[in-house]
């Protein structure tokens, strides 16, 4: 699956520790008692374990996953998941619906340390649609 | 093992205890949180996926047994403790304690791992 073009996004080979050093708390300038209950959950069970502040995972278009996953298992009724067993850097990872693997997506940490899925939200709706519809 | 607060900790459902032997892992986002799960000869055992020195994608980095001191000052390979190698900045921790193989002041994050009725879960 093709790889998101993002500006930010390097194999881990050219990654430069300084540069990353560098990067900013990425809540610095946020109020965190403005963001959903969910999201604030997890800036204190990131902080609590003394790991990288939290970055929410996003899709290839930078739209938060949380969101669209929650919305889509409200709709549908179903519960999905990302998973890989035996996973190394670069693997396609797979969707899982009530249990089931639907297909692969693409998934990478991308250098400013966000999970990326490689696609769209738009794709990714139409992908559990479709897989639902089908059932 | 365990950095959960007891009281508030929920368990959280990641697979099918059947899919992993002895040597796999499993990588697996819940609740927007990303875990590896390794099954080792020793049982389960949960890592977060984001390494403690700057955030990589810890768990996806290879899994490999560790040199030791054999005692007469020569290193020895020993596959029973098992490693994961951070393929960012080539961390090491192990697998089943989280510790830092080098630096004891650096502890990768735990998680408790239940087994019930063939399925695997996590608390925090």
């Amino acid at each position: 699956m093709t790889r998101a073009a993002e500006n930010e996004d390097d194999t881990e080979a050219e990654i430069d520790p300084e540069r990353i050093r560098s990067r900013d708390d990425p809540y610095a300038d946020v109020d965190v008692s403005s963001l959903p209950e969910w999201w604030q959950q997890k800036i204190e069970h990131f902080r609590d374990r003394g790991i990288d502040p939290f970055r929410p995972p996003r899709f290839a278009d930078g739209t938060v996953t949380h969101d669209v996953v929650d919305g889509l298992e409200t709709e549908l009724e179903v519960e999905i998941s990302f998973r890989c067993k035996n996973g190394t850097v670069g693997d396609d990872w797979t969707v899982v619906v009530d249990g089931d693997p639907i297909g692969s997506i693409g998934r990478h940490r991308s250098r400013n340390r966000y999970t990326v899925y490689e696609l769209s939200a738009d794709e990714f709706r139409a992908l559990i649609n479709t897989t639902v519809a089908e059932e | 093992m365990t950095t959960t607060d007891e009281l508030s900790a929920e368990e959280h459902h990641v697979g099918d205890a059947t899919d992993l032997d002895v040597g796999d892992h499993l990588l697996v986002e819940v609740n927007d949180i990303e875990i590896a799960v390794y099954c080792t000869k020793d049982g389960y055992f949960a890592l977060a996926n984001y390494c403690v020195h700057q955030g990589g994608p810890l768990c996806e980095g290879p899994v490999t047994g560790s040199l030791t001191n054999d005692g007469d000052g020569s290193l020895c390979y020993d596959d029973e403790n098992q490693v994961v190698r951070c393929p960012w900045h080539n961390w090491e921790f192990d697998v089943e304690t989280g510790e830092h193989l080098s630096r004891p002041q650096y502890n990768q994050p735990t998680y408790e791992v239940r087994e019930r009725d063939g399925e695997l879960y996590v608390r925090w």
